[in-house]
């Protein structure tokens, strides 16, 4: 670092700091202004981009946003597609695996293959659709993992019969009496299934109801289940014939004749259900804009300079280290606009509280996460926060993308817990419960790696810092308890057991102890910071332990394939945790590069450590 | 202190706490449902009537597939009696293969006591073409407690002698209470009529449909040849 | 904090935060491997070995689903751990202890007789709003007006607690009452609640609740005016015979029973068909592994071997079982007939439920129920009756029970339905409500205290 001398300012070095004024004032609005034009043109150009026309020329995206109803609720043909072939295949779109010589190595959208499936086109059969792991179902068809993971119906069909035999075997058996071959060959039995249900069209109920005390009804009469036979249902609406021939022009390779079927079909439906067919089109295009995607990668922008404000910071002048912290926190808070904004996108398609399942749990947790660390970033401007939230909600929304594959991310509600209100009370309040007390935790975790391994968690931050997971457990402690109380008074509305020992229960009321000990722990001055950060990362567990553990054990002692996966990772994470914790206590906080004492400096005296907000 | 100690008994108290010995008491039946009281009456669908025996309660919401529901006030406590009216165009796959379907179900019914457990008409004259009758006892699958059923078909025939269309009249429930409605399950297929016709006087000496009377290997008295009293 | 902390004060020792530690700690160890345990046992097991027991022998087995999900063979080793009984006795103590040494009451004149004022009134006014009768129904109606009701006597608790004991501590007082009365509560939910259910098929009538965790053995024999008489033997006896192998004698009962076996949980098999004939065939139950708190919606079906004797003749080793395909044993003694029966324990209600109808909704396409709903009437014996209907998260609130829509039953030869209801009685269900209105208004109190403090020091330390 060069010494200014105080009394010597020439006129070039006044233009040069008005310059880097100037470039640290327009760093952070240049990033944030460049970004927010990209999130905005998305909106405009999603159409296209995920549901792609440059595929013949088919408009597939007016095709996806055809609206059907499929697994009790009304959606475009576009998420039906992204589900169908997810839960085939575990893609979202027809990856190189599923294309066919002469398509290139350019990867489709699912609609695509969805279409070819309603017209019966031999491509349907040709696609590599069906995952197939399990070798010894692939043994079953004379094949071997050699073969590749991905085969089609064409290559599955010789084999059915022994499949449907190995599968009614296997199906006769209580289910934790199966073995992994067995689960696997029910599950491609049902993924064949599946397909032929579509094929034939039994699936989706295509047909909008066309008056009152009317539902939707598939072409196919579910009786015969074969298109051989009409839905009798169907026989008197009009869409039933502009479906044909929107099929029929597709199966006979007519761009212009699908494409104008399409819209003559949407126009009818339009018609007759105006409400569902509007938020079908818009889901189509929140599929297309895919907002999670981008968040994610907002987040680890937002981690990423985060991270290099914390490294670098006392290599940074204080003006540009408060740049860099601007900069970091501006794209978070874009991060958590376009999450905020999907989240209520959701909300509306659902016409719910935000939280319905496992999936929409992982998105809401990492939400209420970013928005306790801004709220902690603008009081404390630590930029540790800011990071956590960075971290957490990458994950979350992670985990969320894997637990997509289960199905619709938006199905309907079983009939006990078809409740808005306790929906939006018990649920909400829990989850925010989980989100602080994971916040907690890694912030925890932060203190303890930046403390250890780098320099930059000074006396004050460090102060600072265990003042916020002090903070966050509080709200954890009062969410997490007012939530579990509020499930056990639904409980009691529901089924008159206030408390019945479950494990679910029994995992919200770990996470309201843990809390409770931490803060007793705190307030009767038997740990000091060390010691807090190592029960809030303690904590991490736990509440990982309530959100996936109680529900991969309801599934038993004998499961396989994925959960056994779950199961094992949740155990990792435990470990790591408990790894960081153990580190933490064996070494003494004196030898904590943060912590340790300095020696005198005895060269040139160096600026006092600047603060990032000076 | 003390109120502490008396709250840790409080706790512990009920974990060992007295539990009862033998009781004996009396108990009255439950009041039984309110039907309401029916005369016999003509219900019609798809051109056709047929008449309604008094007493029988037609059900208000049919689910899909039916085209009348019954039920029979009084009969089984464990499983109400219940009449269903269906319809299929053609002939359904023909008599024998529902018998032998409805058999399959029944798996208590063994291949040897077929004479006892399943008991079926010969071609009874219809107005409409012709009728028969199967019943089945034993132990449907899934059933708590032991279950028959008891259908008449009746096969309407076009003027080449083809069946037109079958509608089943299927009587459930338990043994007594086919005992008791299987007559007037019969004369309901029987009057199954075009519409705008009178019915058939039955008492007329016309022939009994009651399946039990023609069963070949039937006695003349259902009620007690087929179950040893204990 | 000015306190008589001499080591020869016991409740210095009993009130020490590290022993709240230490119990909290052990409570979520407890909870951990209670969750573990529902993989291999039902929840009541787990319920009253695990939480309502003073101590459990904890098989190292449980851990087996989170670390070892393949491993079949069971290891033969456990260790002792304190019973949910213990940790919450202590737990309560050790609260009650803390309160006794370490919360003065800072209060002096005026401000402690305000206070005091404040706390009394307050709880007067809570016990004025559960022991009126009509109020208390309300509460029970709704939710919300029951926490509009409530919320005058909180805030005069929460105001005399802070005027009592001062700004830091007054909302710790008011989230510690709260605490001891939802423990309060969980006691006498354990005490008194009862909780069983009710079948019903449609345009049937029923009086009877049925637990499906306990199963009792019934003589049954008609009595005056179309009753009957039932002589009931409850299922301790039946486990202590069948240990001992003591007979069970009793005046009230026409003959002498003998267990030779209980199955907590059974699967029949056919072994023959008597004469031929299908209401004559003969079982065999064979005892299989209980059903875990994990698998959810099934229950246990026992059955037992048993022997009567009666005038010095044996009527020999027969079944009685749960499963209604037994048919009961049939004999006559003193010149009356009896039946016997093995079931589950039954409650008898003095009125009768029936069932008008019974509807299942579901989503279009699919088997995924929309709404359960019963059209019920209630029918006392004068002959007296009231309509109801039932369905999901509304309950019908009938003499101190509340009757919930809880599955349906289908005939599979007639498709006849019915409805299970779910009949809970509880006198204390209120108190996890009050509770939980006290514990958030203390934690919110506290926890704004905190975060103004942490914001002024924040500010103080002049950070912007």
């Amino acid at each position: 670092m060069s010494k200014t001398l105080p009394n010597t300012k020439s006129a070039e070095q006044d233009v040069a700091h008005a310059l880097s004024r100037v470039l640290q004032a327009a760093l952070p609005m240049a990033l944030c202004v460049l970004l927010a034009l990209w999130l905005l043109g998305s909106v405009f150009t999603a159409r296209g981009a995920g549901t792609a026309e440059g595929f013949g020329t088919f408009d597939y995206a007016a095709f996806g946003a055809v609206p059907v109803s499929e697994d009790g609720r009304v959606k475009p043909l576009d998420t039906l597609a992204r589900n169908t072939l997810l839960q085939l295949s575990g893609k979202q779109s027809l990856v190189e695996e599923m294309l066919l010589p002469g398509e290139g190595d350019e990867g489709r959208p699912a609609i695509v293959w969805l279409a070819e499936v309603f017209a019966q086109r031999p491509e349907a059969r040709q696609r590599a659709v069906f995952r197939i792991d399990d070798p010894d179902v692939l043994g079953l068809m004379g094949l071997t993992v050699e073969d590749g993971k991905y085969f089609s119906m064409d290559q599955i069909a010789p084999h059915l019969k022994a499949i449907e035999d190995q599968a009614q075997l296997a199906l006769d058996l209580p289910d934790d009496e199966r073995t992994r071959f067995q689960e696997h060959v029910i599950g491609l039995r049902s993924s064949v299934g599946l397909l032929f249900e579509l094929q034939v069209g039994l699936r989706p109920h295509v047909l909008p109801p066309t008056a009152e005390g009317e539902d939707w009804v598939p072409l196919a009469n579910p009786g015969t289940g074969t298109l051989a036979e009409l839905n009798p249902a169907a026989m008197d609406r009009e869409t039933a014939v502009s479906w044909a021939e929107l099929v029929s022009a597709y199966r006979a390779d007519d761009p212009g004749a699908f494409n104008s079927r399409v819209k003559a079909h949407r126009r009818l439906v339009d018609g007759e259900v105006p409400d569902k067919a509007g938020k079908a089109s818009f889901e189509q295009r929140f599929n297309a804009y895919r907002p999670f995607v981008k968040s994610i990668v907002l987040y680890l922008l937002a981690g990423l300079m985060g991270l290099l404000g914390l490294l670098f910071r006392p290599m940074l002048s204080p003006g540009w280290a408060r740049s860099v912290w601007r900069s970091g926190v501006g794209v978070l808070v874009l991060a958590l606009v376009v999450h905020t904004a999907a989240l209520v996108v959701r909300m509306w398609l659902q016409g719910r509280p935000p939280v319905t399942n496992l999936y929409s749990s992982a998105v809401f947790i990492g939400w209420a996460v970013v928005v306790f660390a801004v709220v902690m970033e603008v009081i404390s401007r630590l930029g540790i926060a800011s990071l956590a939230a960075s971290i957490v909600g990458v994950a979350t929304l992670f985990i969320a993308h894997n637990l997509a594959k289960d199905g619709d991310t938006m199905g309907v509600m079983q009939a006990v817990l078809d409740s808005n209100f306790w929906l939006g009370t018990h649920v909400i309040t829990v989850t925010l419960g989980y989100a602080a007390t994971f916040f907690a935790g890694f912030l925890a975790l932060l203190y303890i790696l930046l403390g250890m391994a780098t320099p930059v968690l000074d006396k004050k931050s460090a102060r600072l810092l265990s003042g916020m997971v002090y903070a966050v457990v509080c709200f954890a402690l009062l969410f997490s308890f007012v939530g579990t109380v509020l499930g056990g008074i639904w409980a009691d509305q529901s089924w008159g057991r206030f408390w019945g020992w479950d494990p679910k229960e029994n995992g919200a009321i770990m996470i309201v102890l843990m809390n409770a000990i931490i803060l007793h722990a705190r307030w009767g001055h038997l740990v000091r910071d060390r010691g807090l950060m190592c029960m809030a990362v303690l904590g991490n567990i736990i509440t990982a332990w309530s959100w996936f553990g109680t529900n991969l054990l309801e599934v038993g002692l004998h499961s396989y394939g994925f959960t056994e996966g779950a199961m094992t990772k949740l155990l990792v994470f435990a470990a790591a945790n408990l790894v960081v914790i153990g580190i933490a206590l064996a070494v003494p906080t004196r030898m904590w590069w943060s912590f340790r004492p300095k020696p005198r400096p005895t060269g040139e005296p160096r600026s006092p450590k600047p603060h990032p907000a000076g | 202190m003390r109120l502490s100690l008396a709250l840790l008994l409080m706790l512990v108290l009920p974990a060992c706490g007295e539990r009862g010995g033998v009781v004996a008491y009396e108990v009255a039946a439950p009041a039984a449902y309110d039907w309401p009281e029916t005369e016999a009456r003509d219900d019609a669908a798809e051109g056709l009537v047929w008449t309604v025996p008094a007493g029988w309660v037609a059900m208000e919401d049919v689910s899909d597939g039916l085209i009348a529901d019954y039920r029979l006030p009084g009969s089984g406590e464990a499983l109400p009696g219940r009449v269903t009216v269906s319809m299929i165009m053609g002939d359904a796959s023909g008599f024998d293969a529902n018998v032998e379907r409805w058999r399959d179900q029944f798996f208590f019914a063994l291949p040897e006591d077929t004479a006892r457990t399943v008991r079926v008409s010969p071609v009874l004259p219809h107005l409409l073409g012709t009728m028969r009758t199967a019943e089945l006892h034993g132990q449907h699958q899934g059933a708590a407690v032991p279950t028959s059923m008891l259908t008449a078909v009746v096969t309407i025939l076009d003027r080449d002698g083809r069946a037109f269309a079958t509608w089943f009249f299927k009587l459930a429930g338990d043994e007594a209470t086919i005992r008791a409605a299987g007559r007037a399950l019969g004369e309901m297929a029987f009057s199954l009529r075009p519409e705008g016709m009178d019915a058939i006087d039955l008492s007329g000496g016309t022939p009994d449909p009651a399946p039990d009377n023609n069963a070949p290997d039937a006695g003349n008295d259902p009620g007690t040849d087929d179950a040893p009293q204990p | 904090m000015a306190l008589p902390r001499s080591p020869y004060n016991p409740l210095t020792h009993l009130a020490s935060l590290r022993l709240t530690l230490v119990l909290l700690s052990l409570s979520i160890v407890l909870i951990f491997v209670g969750t573990l345990a529902q993989v291999d046992h039902g929840i009541w097991w787990v319920v009253e070995h695990y939480f309502r027991s003073l101590y459990v022998w904890v098989p190292l087995d449980v851990f087996r689903p989170v670390f070892w999900p393949g491993r079949e063979t069971p290891w033969d080793v456990s260790f002792i751990f304190p019973g949910g009984f213990l940790l919450l006795g202590l737990l309560v103590v050790n609260l009650i202890a803390a309160h006794a040494v370490r919360y003065k009451v800072r209060a002096a004149g005026g401000t402690l007789v305000v206070g005091g004022v404040c706390l009394l009134v307050g709880a007067g006014l809570y016990a004025l709003t559960v022991a009126l009768p009509t109020l208390a129904d309300m509460i029970q109606q709704d939710v919300m007006l029951m926490l509009g009701i409530w919320a005058l006597p909180t805030a005069l608790v929460t105001a005399g607690a802070y005027l009592l004991f001062g700004g830091r501590k007054g909302g710790i007082v008011v989230i510690h009452l709260g605490l001891i009365l939802l423990l309060l509560g969980e006691f006498v939910t354990g005490l008194a609640a009862d909780e069983g259910r009710m079948q019903i098929t449609e345009r049937g009538s029923s009086n009877v609740i049925m637990d499906v965790r306990e199963v009792e053995l019934a003589f049954i024999t008609p009595a005056a005016d179309g009753r009957e008489r039932h002589v009931v033997v409850p299922e301790h006896l039946l486990e202590r015979s069948a240990k001992t192998g003591e007979p069970i004698e009793h005046p009230d009962l026409p003959v002498s029973v003998s267990v030779d076996g209980l199955m907590d949980n059974s699967e029949l098999r056919t072994t023959g068909f008597a004469g031929g004939d299908l209401r004559t065939v003969d079982f065999a139950a064979q005892e299989i592994d209980t059903v875990s708190g994990t698998q959810a919606d099934r229950s246990d079906m026992p059955s037992a071997y048993i022997t009567l004797r009666g005038g010095g003749e044996t009527l020999g080793r027969q079944l009685v079982s749960v499963f209604e395909v037994v048919r009961p044993i049939a004999f006559e003694a003193n010149g009356r007939p009896w039946r016997v029966v093995l079931r589950f324990k039954r409650t008898y209600l003095p009125y009768a439920i029936q069932l008008h109808d019974f509807r299942n909704d579901t989503f279009t396409g699919t088997q995924v129920a929309r709404n359960f709903s019963s059209d019920l009437r209630v029918v006392e014996p004068g002959g007296s009756a009231r309509e109801a209907y039932v369905k999901m998260n509304q309950p019908l609130r009938y003499d101190g029970k509340a009757f919930f829509q809880a599955g349906y039953l289908q005939h599979p030869l007639n498709r006849n339905t019915g409805t299970i209801l779910q009949v809970a009685e509880n006198p204390g269900s209120w108190i996890p409500y009050l509770s939980c209105v006290i514990v958030t208004v203390g934690l919110c109190g506290q926890f704004g205290a905190s975060l103004f403090r942490y914001g002024k020091r924040t500010a103080a330390q002049g950070v912007r």
